[in-house]
Order: structure tokens, then C-alpha cells, then sequence
């Protein structure tokens, strides 16, 4: 199996995805915008979100399999540079399309959105 | 911004955890609620658009002052 | 329709309120049980959700000040007409007060968990990131726990929902406590303390309110 099947196993990470996915889904921008800037920047903005997403779920899938034993120290080692790799991308992205770590935040639950 | 460091946003809170509870406890008294649960998080949803307008809002108004 | 808002032990006078869509509230009562109610229009539309649900929410809270223990229903149903509601009362008696005495003297406060903003903090390896990221998520994991045991503690009942695989989960902790109304002020205390030693979780501590989460009906 490749890394990216197992990654996928557990069924409380379809519930968490899928959730999450929900409100992705709620965050596309309701008005069209005219302005080619606007849109670059909400495309941007939703790509952004989903691979935070991504992220989120990886780190949390990988954690638990560090925690269970089941990754071996190479493994460890690549994952870590990777996500922290990763970091360092998005946070050039950011900049360049005047995104905050606001922007990306998916809410959750009713309250989340005042956090 | 904490809730507790704005008296409005404290307020949304507190509005909002009482729609939850409303929505979600309590006693049933024939099972047929007349919401689904998808309507419910329209509810939520709507919320969360609100509250970010009204975020947004205020700090509009900090940065003007 | 008959909108429910509530079951009540010994009901004084009716709070100056106004129901759902400006309706009357009015009450049903038989020994020293009330339903109180308003009559509805029309069944609940997604575009007055929030309206409706604050204004049923505003007549459950305002009920505390008017009656010995307050046992609210949920939003979403109506009953038919009078004789349906009269049915409903007459066959809940029993259920309601064990209810009554389930919640008697008690609020609930409800106390929410989030993490903060995501911080990635740069490390020196791969492996060192991993290793604080568990380590931090294992602190925040177990202190969320205590936090929900040492509330458990100063309560008569609990209903907390934390997810031990919620890793990279921004809520930690939703929890419903029952407390005696002298033992709000240690609850409090409790959450303001457990905030301020961990700035970098958001914590919501909200109520007291009615006992919505500690009602169940007859099986």
C-alpha cells in the first residue's frame, strides 16, 4: 500500500475530513467579484485552506502513528521537515496574496467562528 | 480578539451557545422536530456569516479610529 | 399549534415575556406541574430559526425566576391543539418529576475548549518538530481531562464530550455541567483559573442557565 492509502484508514478521519470538507464548502464566496485581483485572491485563499487542511489531517494522522509506534525514525524525521517545509511554503503564498492565518482557519462548530 | 476582551462578541457568544442548547437539549415531546438536522446547520452557517460581518465590522472601525 | 417552551415545579405568576412571534405565553397545569406554551402560527421556518430559538431560549431563562425548578423542552415540535398538550402533560407527570428532582437547585454552565491559533514552531530536525508537536498535544490533551475531572467534581452531573484522537482538532473540550447554585462561584473559579494558566487555549464559560442538557423523558 502506498503511504497516501494508508493514510486514509481510520473511520473518525472520514468524519473529520468530511466535516471540515463541509464547511470549505460554505466558504466559497457567495458574490461574484468583477475585480481579477479579488478572484485571484479567493482562489487562492480556498487553495490555501484546503492544503491547511491536508496538513492538519496529515500531522494529526502522523502524530498518532508516532505515538502507536508504528513509524519508523526515518520516517519521523521526513515527515517533520516536511510539514515544517510546508509551513515556510504557504506562509510565502500567504504574503504574496495578502492572506492572514485568519483566512484560513476553518471554523468549527457554532462558536468557532468568533475564535 | 477574545470574546471576554469584546462586551459585543461576549454577547454573540453567549446568544449563540443558547441557540445550541435550544436546538440540541431538552426535552422531546413526539420526536417529529420539525427542523432537520441540515437545516440546523443552516442555522450555524448563517450564524458564522453574521459573526464574521460583524467581526469584520468591528475591526474596521478600530482601524478608522 | 401549541409551541412547548418548558415544564415547571410550582409556577408562581407567568414572567412578563413574550413568546414566539410576539405570541402570549400561557400555562397548563395540573398538581403542581405547568406546561407553559404559546400558540403558533405555523411550524418553524429556517429563515427564523435564530429568532424563534433566542426567543424560546429567553422565556426558558426567564421561567428560573418564577418557579421552583425549570425543565425545558426542545425547540422544533408542535402539538396539535389543547387536547394534545393536555395528554402530553397528564402522561409526562411522572417524568417530570423525577426530572424536578434530578435538577432541583441547579444551573448549568456549559464551558468550551478551543486551541488557539496554529503556531508552527520552526525546529532544528524533522524529528525534533515531530516530538514537541506530540508533546504539546499530549499536555493539552491531559489538561483538558483534569480540567473536566475537576469540574465533574463540583457538579452533581456531567456531560462533556473530548475526543482523545482529536489531534490537530480545534475543539478540545465541549462540556454541560450541573452545579448547585452555591457552587457556581468554584466552578468559575476553577475555568478563570485554568484560562489563565493556559493562554494558548481559548476557553468559553457560558450560563448559568437552565438545566437543558441534564433533562431526559420517560423511556
Amino acid at each position: 500500500m502506498k503511504t497516501t492509502d494508508r493514510l486514509l484508514t481510520g473511520a473518525g478521519d472520514l468524519e473529520f475530513v468530511s466535516r471540515r470538507l463541509e464547511r470549505v464548502e460554505n466558504a466559497f464566496p457567495r458574490r461574484v467579484s468583477a475585480d481579477p485581483e479579488k478572484v485571484e485572491q479567493g482562489l487562492a485563499q480556498l487553495v490555501l485552506t484546503l492544503i491547511e487542511l491536508l496538513r492538519q489531517l496529515m500531522e494529526r494522522q502522523a502524530l498518532r502513528r508516532m505515538e502507536d509506534g508504528t513509524l519508523s525514525d526515518e520516517q519521523i524525521e521526513r515527515l517533520g521537515l516536511t510539514f515544517m517545509r510546508l509551513a515556510d511554503r504557504m506562509d510565502e503564498l500567504k504574503a504574496t496574496f495578502g492572506l492572514r492565518d485568519e483566512d484560513l482557519n476553518l471554523e468549527l462548530g457554532p462558536l468557532g467562528s468568533l475564535l | 480578539m477574545t470574546a471576554v476582551e469584546s462586551p459585543a462578541l461576549a454577547e454573540q457568544v453567549t446568544l449563540l451557545d443558547l441557540v445550541d442548547r435550544v436546538l440540541n437539549t431538552g426535552v422531546v415531546l413526539t420526536g417529529d422536530l420539525t427542523l432537520a438536522v441540515a437545516d440546523v446547520d443552516l442555522v450555524y452557517v448563517g450564524l458564522r456569516l453574521l459573526l464574521a460581518s460583524m467581526s469584520t465590522l468591528e475591526s474596521s472601525a478600530e482601524r478608522a479610529a | 399549534m401549541i409551541h412547548v417552551y418548558a415544564f415547571t415545579e410550582s409556577l408562581r405568576d407567568l414572567p412578563q415575556i413574550d413568546g414566539l412571534a410576539g405570541a402570549r405565553i400561557e400555562r397548563l397545569r395540573i398538581d403542581e406541574v405547568d406546561a407553559v406554551f404559546s400558540r403558533a402560527a405555523g411550524r418553524p421556518s429556517v429563515a427564523t430559526v435564530r429568532r424563534d430559538a433566542l426567543a424560546h431560549g429567553a422565556v426558558v431563562e426567564a421561567l428560573r425566576e418564577c418557579s421552583a425548578v425549570v425543565v425545558p423542552v426542545r425547540f422544533g415540535e408542535l402539538l396539535p391543539d389543547d387536547a394534545a398538550l393536555n395528554a402530553s402533560l397528564r402522561e409526562r407527570l411522572d417524568s417530570m418529576r423525577d426530572n424536578f428532582d434530578r435538577v432541583r437547585d441547579c444551573v448549568e454552565i456549559g464551558v468550551r475548549v478551543y486551541d488557539g491559533e496554529t503556531v508552527i514552531e520552526r525546529s532544528r530536525s524533522g524529528t525534533d518538530y515531530m516530538r514537541r508537536r506530540a508533546r504539546c498535544e499530549s499536555e493539552r490533551r491531559e489538561a483538558v481531562e483534569d480540567l473536566n475531572r475537576r469540574l465533574g467534581t463540583l457538579s452533581r452531573d456531567t456531560r462533556a464530550r473530548t475526543d482523545p484522537n482529536a489531534v490537530a482538532e480545534r475543539e478540545r473540550l465541549v462540556g454541560a455541567y450541573l452545579v448547585q447554585a452555591d457552587q457556581v462561584d468554584a466552578v468559575r473559579a476553577v475555568v478563570d483559573a485554568f484560562a489563565a494558566e493556559h493562554q494558548d487555549l481559548t476557553i468559553v464559560c457560558t450560563g448559568p442557565w437552565a438545566p437543558f442538557s441534564f433533562v431526559e423523558q420517560a423511556a
